[in-house]
């Protein structure tokens, strides 16, 4: 039984890589799928990602759009960190090279909306009707750091009749395996930022929807890269992540109150000792 | 007050699951604080009081042998972050179990198992006994060569130190199977000699920990409050007040009033 779906895998990829059509079939209904929603901040890409088994992590999920929609992603920190997702983001092994500009991981509440995960992708089930989103941006929490577009799990996986998912992986199929040619091409043009914008719309192959108003956002971002390395580039750029956010805005008072508590329990278990010793020796 | 050994072990447990459902360092550390005061206030004096010392000390090779580990792969700050807050977390651990070893007799615990449960529970509770009594023998048989001027800081030296102490636990153990089998162990019956009390100290000691491993609990099953904050990128954690209170909750045995003299 698992050998025949197998082979139908096999076979249905097999017929879908020189072609570029997306596979239908592996969102059939009844197996088990999540969507995967990948926001750029140029591109909006919206994956029906079929689940191998019952449930997996955020980071086997990204995997299997690898496998299933060719979706372009690199993974860092002995596979627990997104890098790189459809040719955007760090291109070497540490995955936050780019801070703050980041992946942020988000979860689908089932409603179209997103709330921010607060555990990794490693640690993460996902499960069949599930949404899961990564955006491209900075900001460290849920409040400030970009959202991936709303998407409801029926938009996306809808029955093999519905039409208009099919447009969604198309687009992300180019530009998933073009995108990493064409960020190398970026790095080349990027003192000039018009134009790589003028490079976008023949890339971005004119159907995009969101393309046009979400341009001025990888604008940003392109005019943003070039200046980076310089601000931050002089210290170890290993070191960044952890003292970008330390410096930003310190431990939150709460953990300060919690080391506070931890400082006056010790306290007291040391008065207490003593008291107890010299209880003893009198 | 006396606490019942079972109170005790519902405490243990409490506060070492507490510290396996977490990786967060704003409540991992109040718990190693929280630990630390139980103990110093509940500590019944003798060998099993002693071992706490040692549990620090393998807490504290825990924790740098887990940060060391970084060194075999790619070092950067999320990962050195994560051993360390991994390594936070088995040395919290072993606080917490050290503390328990400490404030709670382990023939008290043994007493407790059911009586069909009997053998397994008194093997177990050997074997919790044989650390500290290794530890107390290893102290004493130093010191008495140190009395004779011998002093064993060489490897060479080691056999003077090991033999006598082999020899002591073979005694050791010769002596509790003898007075074990004098008191009927072994055949199905149990002493009803000192029935320990189930006291209000009892009650207070268990209700706190149940209360704050229900918070926990309840906080990992839900929305995840901070209990594995997010080192991918690597950000302070935040600490929700209420849970900080519910680990300050474990400390409530350090706080009842003590017997007149112990």
């Amino acid at each position: 039984m698992k050998f025949r779906r197998a082979l139908v895998g096999i076979a249905v990829a097999a017929a879908w890589l020189p072609v570029g059509v997306p596979p239908d079939v592996a969102c059939a209904a009844g197996a088990p799928r999540a969507v995967l929603v990948v926001d750029t901040g140029a591109d909006e890409l919206r994956f029906c990602v079929a689940l191998g088994s019952h449930s997996v992590s955020g980071i086997e999920l990204i995997k299997l759009a690898g496998e299933q929609h060719r979706l372009d992603y690199a993974l860092g920190h002995g596979g627990g960190a997104v890098c790189r997702l459809a040719g955007v983001g760090a291109d070497g092994g540490d995955c936050f090279e780019k801070y703050p500009d980041f992946w942020g991981y988000w979860r689908g509440d089932g409603a179209g909306g997103w709330t921010w995960s607060s555990a990794g992708a490693m640690s993460t089930t996902v499960e069949d009707g599930d949404v899961e989103g990564w955006s491209w941006g900075r900001g460290d929490s849920g409040s400030t750091h970009p959202q991936p577009p709303a998407t409801n799990f029926d938009d996306v996986c809808a029955q093999p009749a519905k039409r208009p998912p099919q447009k969604t992986p198309k687009r992300a199929q180019n530009t998933g395996t073009r995108e990493s040619s064409e960020s190398s091409a970026e790095a080349e043009v990027q003192p000039s930022p018009i134009p790589s914008s003028e490079d976008l719309p023949e890339d971005g192959d004119g159907k995009g929807r969101a393309t046009t108003t979400r341009r001025p956002k990888k604008q940003e971002r392109i005019s943003a890269a070039p200046v980076e390395p310089t601000a931050a580039g002089s210290p170890s750029p290993r070191a960044a992540p952890l003292s970008a956010p330390a410096g930003a805005d310190g431990p939150p008072r709460s953990g300060l109150a919690a080391l506070g508590m931890t400082i006056v329990l010790a306290a007291s278990g040391v008065l207490v000792a003593y008291r107890r010793r010299r209880q003893a020796s009198r | 007050m006396s606490v019942h050994p079972g109170a005790w072990v519902v405490w243990g447990v409490g506060a070492g699951l507490v510290a396996m459902l977490t990786t967060n360092p704003f409540y991992l550390l109040p718990l190693v604080g929280v630990s630390w005061l139980v103990y110093s206030a509940c500590r019944v004096p003798g060998p099993s009081a002693r071992s706490f010392r040692t549990f620090l000390t393998f807490a504290v090779v825990a924790l740098v042998l887990r940060s060391g580990l970084v060194l075999f792969g790619t070092l950067d700050a999320g990962n050195l972050a994560s051993a360390v807050v991994e390594g936070l977390r088995l040395g919290t651990l072993l606080v917490v179990f050290g503390t328990f070893n400490s404030v709670a007799d382990p023939y008290g615990v043994l007493r407790l198992a059911p009586r069909r449960f009997y053998e397994v529970g008194l093997a177990s509770a050997l074997a919790l006994a044989f650390a500290p009594r290794m530890i107390a023998a290893v102290t004493s048989v130093r010191d008495a060569q140190r009395l004779r001027g011998i002093h064993v800081s060489r490897m060479r030296m080691l056999p003077a130190l090991a033999v006598p102490v082999l020899e002591n636990g073979m005694e050791d153990a010769l002596v509790l199977a003898e007075s074990m089998d004098a008191r009927g162990h072994g055949r199905g019956r149990r002493s009803r000699y000192r029935p320990l009390p189930w006291t209000t100290a009892s009650w207070v000691v268990a209700t706190a920990a149940a209360t704050t491993l229900s918070i926990f609990v309840i906080t990992a099953l839900g929305d995840n409050g901070g209990l594995s904050p997010s080192l991918f990128p690597l950000t302070w954690p935040e600490a929700e007040s209420i849970l900080v209170a519910s680990v300050c909750l474990l400390a409530v045995p350090a706080l009842l009033p003590k017997e007149g003299s112990r």
